[in-house]
């Protein structure tokens, strides 16, 4: 099955799914006289519970259904449409009070019927809950606590917008309906069992040893894992996985990194994480024998995706990570396609990798440009940031005849991707992948 | 370029909710 009608299929079952207690309204026999903005202010509210029902899906991390988008973009879009699911719940009760103002008493929570107060309350999680996801680091919230406040205000805000339906009692009144609304809740409660309960078990059963911790340039750590009593699994060079390594799966404290060993090396995987706060500033203290949970692979950045004659990767920093794990693929392939490799670091000391580099040379066909931030003096290769102007003095005749990968922070990708554009490269043939999960 | 295929995702599902809602409801006020 292609990647186009897969996507297209799970953005049908989406749709079913977001859409199905519209099909509530007309089970049984209507009530009469509402007319159109009193049904349409019912059926928006519906689906925004629906929508918000649906986001425990979205980020269950289902490898089928994330597979033909990438896993970014899935929560990219987990994030944005719960904008959509904030604006519909909170125009349903506004389209309510211009076409019946005598409701408006409803909002007194302090006289207000108790199905009034679930939906007031609900509303107002919900608020908390995009507040604190938006302003996690600004309201000094760490990753775990924010995550597990995250899952709790989904759950309270689902229950709550459940209740205020139950009690109202027009939408669940027959049988048909009832077991509508049951199946829903039942679908979005699995998912949750699903990755809260089921999953991490999965994962307690196949875990990792830590073998070595490898001290790398630039405040960077190798840490090299193996399988423990089981095959491990299959990756894509550039995929990623989620990483617990100080507590069990069932912990909060779970993040993100690329592989940057070889795919084609199925003993080892290796995962190359640099000193940068919280979690990445640990990594340095994990010992030998240490067990590790891997949750993956993840990911739609992997030059397995894209065949092109040609590839060029433009890395910052320690984003040369998921690219060092496709140059030592298709070095043990035995590729001998002309590859580029444009890697921005601060020093000449920072650059992650440099010897293995400088090795890799040796078997690919492939040319390094180092881009440094901060060179020594009597520095002859590029220096700065990587600019338009330095794309163009490295990239072929044809820039279109490669496709490219690019990693490093966000404003790096964007001045890149920017760069390119005005070259006349064509999106279709630029990939990224963002790791902004929070 | 990889937020702009999710901002599509979102425009291209959320028109079609929101499209579906109102025709739902429509039927929904003819019917009553």
């Amino acid at each position: 099955m292609s990647r186009v009608f897969q996507g297209a299929f799970w953005i049908g079952v989406y749709l079913l799914l977001t859409l199905a207690p519209l099909f509530v309204l007309l089970l049984g026999p209507a009530p009469p006289g509402r007319g159109f903005w009193m049904e349409f202010s019912i059926a928006i509210g519906f689906v925004g519970l629906a929508i918000m029902g649906t986001q425990f899906l979205l980020t269950a991390r289902y490898h089928h259904a994330t597979a033909p988008f990438g896993l970014d973009i899935v929560y990219e879009y987990h994030r944005q449409i719960s904008w959509v699911a904030f604006a519909l719940v909170v125009a349903h009760p506004l389209i309510v009070f211009w076409q019946r103002p005598e409701t408006l008493r409803l909002l007194n929570v302090f006289e207000a019927p108790w199905r009034a107060r679930f939906a007031v309350a609900s509303v107002v999680a919900l608020a908390a809950l995009i507040a604190t996801s938006i302003w996690r680091r600004r309201l000094g919230l760490p990753y775990e606590v924010w995550r597990a406040l995250h899952g709790a205000l989904a759950v309270l805000i689902v229950t709550l917008a459940l209740a205020h339906i139950a009690l109202w009692g027009n939408y669940v009144g027959t049988p048909w309906k009832l077991v509508l609304w049951v199946a829903l809740t039942t679908f979005w409660v699995g998912a949750l069992v699903y990755v809260r309960l089921w999953k991490p078990l999965l994962l307690l059963r196949r875990p990792y040893r830590v073998v070595e911790v490898r001290r790398e340039r630039g405040d960077a750590w190798t840490l090299v894992m193996e399988p423990e009593g089981h095959s491990g699994f299959r990756f894509h060079p550039g995929q990623f996985a989620w990483l617990s390594l100080w507590s069990g799966p069932y912990d909060m404290r779970e993040h993100p990194f690329s592989f940057s060993s070889s795919a084609e090396y199925r003993g080892q995987l290796t995962m190359t994480i640099k000193e940068l706060g919280d979690f990445t500033a640990t990594i340095k203290g994990a010992r030998p024998g240490q067990r590790a949970y891997l949750d993956g692979p993840y990911g739609a950045f992997t030059c397995d995706r894209h065949r092109a004659p040609g590839y060029v990767f433009i890395a910052g920093g320690v984003g040369i990570t998921p690219i060092m794990s496709m140059l030592r693929t298709l070095a043990d392939r035995g590729n001998d396609q002309p590859l580029l490799l444009i890697y921005s670091s601060k020093t000449w000391d920072d650059v992650i990798f440099r010897e293995e580099l400088e090795e890799l040379m040796k078997r690919l066909n492939v040319k390094v440009v180092h881009v440094l931030r901060e060179p020594a003096e009597g520095w002859q290769g590029e220096r700065s940031f990587v600019t338009q102007e330095t794309l163009k003095r490295h990239l072929p005749a044809d820039p279109n005849s490669r496709d490219y990968f690019i990693c490093g922070a966000d404003v790096m990708m964007d001045a890149v991707e920017l760069a390119l554009t005005e070259l006349g490269v064509s999106l279709a043939h630029v990939h990224s992948e963002r790791y902004n999960f929070v | 370029v990889r937020r702009r295929y999710a901002d599509i995702l979102v425009v291209i599902t959320a028109s079609l909710i929101v499209l579906l809602s109102a025709f739902f409801a429509l039927l929904q006020s003819w019917r009553g």
